[in-house]
């Protein structure tokens, strides 16, 4: 049974990103405004309809790498092709078998604590996040158009032919291939004719598709970490005005009113542009700044009896919201904890999957680049591959590396804040939070690696040796 | 057997009213298949004999007092000794006389011979493991006994609550299918060594004419294929067998139920650190909160929630709780140092033990042994399979001992008063360090020195086997 999540917390950020994906055909069927039987059903018929097709299709191309297997050549490109596109494959059954640790994960976040003075600067972080993801998402997009329309257009240069091994003369001869951008096996005769122009457009459309829903995956776990990157980075501000606040509580400070008076100025900055509707009817302005709009700096009171053990004169109640200030910075930062132990739990199967997968194609992909003797294709085709695969690579050990640095650097805020005028239970709460956060929050791969650019540095040192030491076996 | 009958009432009674009530039986249960390996080694866990051996114990006095024969009254504990020393023998022997061969294959035979003995390090490293396990539960009785009593001791009576009832469930749960498992696997691997001999005899009753095959290449003064002597050897080999195997299983069993049992006690005491202290929920801790959620019992309290409104007596009351957690910490990182003081050793042995046998285990299946025959194949995935169910319990115990840092922060300490906060940071400082099991110092034993292993394996095999095939041309 679907049930019908009312949008909220992480879903709404990521909107245009879960519509994308049903687009490309991944079993996600939650977050639908509508959800009546007829288009659930009409909706798994689809889903269901782009699986076969691209599991089909990727099926005829390993056929085809089987077929002409005796050429080394022939079989080292083919088997790059069949292991590159292995991972919309995976990936594809990964989040169907997966689903209900995903929607797990992106209702973590669906209702978080408040307090009345930081609310402008979590809204303020929450809105850097959206903007980050939204701009993430506009780049892989854009990404994925371009390789499809260049791997296209390179069908057209170049011969278009496949090695076979002569049995007699064990040399490698050329034989005519129809020019298609992947090689594979039909049925149907398609050197020329109709069934060359349909089977031209369904490498188009499985091209695309299939980049797509890898992509796109990668994107969501992306975007996950960004947004719990830029919580991280709001929990670092908010410690120095905490600070100050606990020391009001004790010590004589000038200007606690400021304190209390959630600040202003920021107001202005953060009021949006309505006219910044994206998508339309995908994403909701209301909704989300709300907050902003309706500001909580009025809701303070200022008059009222002042306690009279405080040297500032605080009143109870700013006593009160100076004391909760730790206890919401403790609680959101469990919030997070909890959110990237998650994300990690959902995601790091697939992560690992996919480093074992890139090992391998980037191993056969530094042998193949030994083999470049000029400006043709074939120097194109590899290059692209290669700088593909190692993009892939290093878009998710970036986003995991920043989770690192930003998780380890709360330490840091912590003590350049001024801890040293706060009260006794500021110095405590600064304490136990330096000791918990010395441990980084790092995603690993169902725990073989973490997640992080020393993984890339490794990646890239092993292909570069591999083609070293090809080279001067060559 | 009227334990049995009483226990199977109790069951059902449980099962239909509370499935939550834990016991010592449950407890005791988990050692029933350990006993009986143990008993077949001639080693005894502890000093309560069951009720059979009791019984032997007497009818063998009452006959000494009969025939007026004031001997000395040797105990249980004499008799199992030197049962256990001759079994110990036996082992050695078998070592003594492999070592032997294997010796003599390498500088005299043919290029042939030396591969088809190569089979034999396998199982004498087999043997050597098992002697090393052995050895220990025999020498360090009294160590293990300590063990089993204060681990006892620690288990929760009564009802527990939901959350510590899926935790002992599933732990509990773990444990038998991976004892229940191992046990009967192994017994698989004994039929599976001892099945060719058998048969090539059973095939020579009826009149075939097939070589009689012996399990194990021993250097023997005398012929072995003469009438008799062939089939008291191959008796004596199956209960060398038996001994070796049961060995090996009787030390990993034991480590297993152990580092279970300690995990479990961490689990339980992370979940009590989280229910410590009250923090009552608004706009900064809201309702589906984790904290929010354990506290929700309390809460409902009444008379709970005037206590705590009055500081002093909400202090002394979270003092004496810390108190009582941080000595069963203590309690447990020091059960945590006696399981590695008993096994780490054995288990260095046991890891260099697997990275050769697995790389030789891979050498004869590719090369020597045939597709269909699987006493080899068996073996490889018993040892592959052993080594992983150490590796991973490791890997438990470090994981639930890292949570209890999670678990200190987790709690609501910032409600807390200044003593506790410091109480529990030194707390936080302390399970900072993970507690695990290492391999003598060298390694710690967790899933990331699995992989080390295997790579090692691999790494020996393909140098092996390219000098085989470098040496066939």
């Amino acid at each position: 049974m679907m049930t019908k999540v009312k949008a909220q917390g992480l879903v709404t950020d990521l909107m245009p990103n879960i519509k994308l994906m049903q687009a490309a055909g991944h079993f996600l069927f939650n977050y639908h405004s509508d959800n009546s039987g007829m288009s659930m059903l009409l909706r798994k018929v689809y889903s269901s309809v782009h699986a076969v097709l691209i599991v089909v299709n990727y099926v005829c191309m390993a056929i085809n790498m089987a077929q002409y297997s005796d050429e080394v050549n022939e079989l080292t490109a083919n088997t790059i092709t069949v292991l590159f596109f292995a991972h919309s494959v995976i990936k594809l059954l990964f989040f169907a078998l997966n689903s209900k640790s995903f929607y797990r994960t992106l209702a973590i976040w669906n209702q978080s604590n408040s307090h009345p003075l930081f609310t402008e600067s979590d809204a303020r972080y929450h809105q850097l996040a959206l903007t980050k993801m939204r701009r993430l998402l506009y780049c892989i997009c854009g990404v994925t158009v371009l390789s499809v329309a260049s791997w296209v257009t390179l069908t057209f240069f170049g011969e278009s032919v496949r090695f076979i091994a002569n049995k007699e003369t064990n040399e490698t001869m050329t034989e005519p291939a129809p020019r298609l951008p992947l090689k594979a096996w039909y049925p149907f005769n398609t050197m020329s004719g109709t069934m060359y122009i349909a089977a031209f457009a369904l490498q188009i459309y499985w091209l695309l598709f299939s980049m797509a829903i890898a992509n796109l995956l990668d994107v969501m776990f992306c975007s996950w970490l960004i947004f719990a990157c830029e919580q991280l980075q709001h929990l670092k501000a908010i410690m120095k005005p905490l600070m100050e606040l606990s020391a009001s509580l004790d010590t004589y400070r000038p200007n606690t009113a400021e304190l209390f008076r959630a600040s202003s100025t920021e107001k202005s900055e953060k009021v949006p542009d309505p006219v910044d509707l994206d998508i339309r009817g995908i994403y909701s302005t209301q909704q989300d700044f709300g907050i902003t709009l309706r500001g909580a700096g009025g809701k303070l009171q200022t008059f009222g009896q002042p306690t009279p053990n405080n040297p500032n004169g605080l009143t109870q109640k700013q006593e009160m919201l100076a004391r909760s200030a730790i206890k919401y910075w403790v609680e959101r930062h469990k919030h997070v904890v909890r959110l990237v132990a998650s994300i990690g739990d959902t995601y790091g199967t697939a992560l690992l999957f996919h480093m074992l997968i890139s090992t391998i194609t980037l191993t056969l992909l530094a042998y193949q680049a030994t083999k470049i003797d000029g400006v043709n294709v074939y120097a194109f085709s590899t290059l692209g591959y290669l700088t593909y695969t190692l993009g892939q690579v290093f878009h998710f050990c970036i986003f995991g590396n920043r989770l690192i640095e930003e998780s380890s650097s709360v330490m840091e805020a912590a003590y350049s804040c001024q801890w040293y005028d706060g009260s006794e239970e500021a110095k405590t709460f600064v304490q136990i939070v330096c000791q918990q956060c010395q441990k980084a929050m790092s995603i690993s791969g169902a725990k073989f690696f973490t997640v992080s650019l020393d993984l890339f540095a490794s990646v890239l040192g092993a292909v570069v040796t591999y083609f070293m030491v090809l080279i001067q076996l060559k | 057997f009227k334990k049995k009958l009483v226990k199977k009432n109790e069951s059902v009674g449980t099962e239909t009213t509370e499935e939550r009530i834990y016991s010592f039986n449950d407890y005791d249960e988990t050692f029933v298949k350990i006993k009986k390996v143990l008993w077949i080694l001639g080693l005894r866990l502890t000093r309560n004999d069951s009720d059979r051996v009791k019984l032997v114990h007497i009818l063998f006095f009452i006959y000494l007092y009969k025939r007026q024969q004031w001997i000395k009254p040797f105990c249980m504990k004499f008799w199992f000794q030197v049962f256990y020393w001759f079994e110990f023998a036996n082992l050695l022997g078998a070592v003594i006389l492999e070592i032997i061969e294997l010796i003599r294959t390498v500088t005299g035979g043919s290029f042939e011979d030396i591969i088809a003995s190569l089979g034999m390090i396998p199982c004498m490293g087999y043997l050597i493991s098992a002697i090393l396990k052995s050895y220990k539960i025999c020498y360090y009785e009294s160590m293990y006994e300590n063990l089993i009593n204060e681990l006892r001791n620690m288990w929760p009576q009564g009802k527990v609550t939901e959350d510590e009832h899926v935790i002992i469930s599933k732990a509990l749960k773990q444990l038998n299918f991976v004892t229940t498992g191992f046990y009967w696997c192994n017994y698989a691997l004994i039929i599976g060594c001892m099945l060719p001999c058998y048969t090539a005899l059973i095939q020579i009753a009826f009149g075939q004419d097939v070589p009689k095959i012996l399990a194990y290449l021993y250097w023997l003064p005398f012929d072995p294929l003469q009438p008799y002597v062939f089939e008291v050897l191959i008796i004596i080999q199956t209960w060398h067998t038996i001994l070796s195997i049961m060995g090996i299983v009787s030390g990993d069993l034991l480590f297993f139920i152990f580092v279970s049992h300690i995990t479990t006690q961490f689990d339980l005491m992370s979940l009590r650190i989280e229910k410590l202290i009250f923090v009552p929920t608004d706009q900064q801790l809201i309702n589906i909160y984790p904290l929010a959620i354990h506290n929700k019992h309390k809460r409902n309290d009444q008379v709970a929630s005037t206590e705590m409104q009055n500081e002093e007596i909400r202090e002394d009351v979270h003092q004496k709780e810390l108190l009582d957690i941080i000595l069963r910490h203590r309690t447990l990182i020091r059960l945590c140092a006696d399981v590695e003081s008993l096994f780490s050793f054995s288990l260095l042995i046991n890891f260099i033990n697997s990275s050769v046998i697995i790389c030789f285990l891979s050498f004869v299946i590719v090369v020597v042994e045939k597709w269909y025959e699987f006493m080899y194949k068996t073996a490889m995935v018993t040892i592959l399979s052993q080594t992983w169910l150490i590796c991973w319990f490791g890997q438990k115990l470090l994981d639930s001992s890292k949570r209890l840092s999670q678990a200190l922060y987790n709690c609501g300490w910032y409600t807390s008063s200044q003593k506790i906060k410091k109480n529990i940071q030194i707390m936080l400082f302390r399970t900072g360090k993970a507690v695990g099991v290492t391999t003598y110092g060298f390694t710690i034993i967790c899933l990331a020195s699995y992989t080390t292993i295997i790579k090692t394996s691999w790494s020996y095999f393909t140098l092996i086997y390219n000098s085989y095939k470098m040496n066939q041309k």
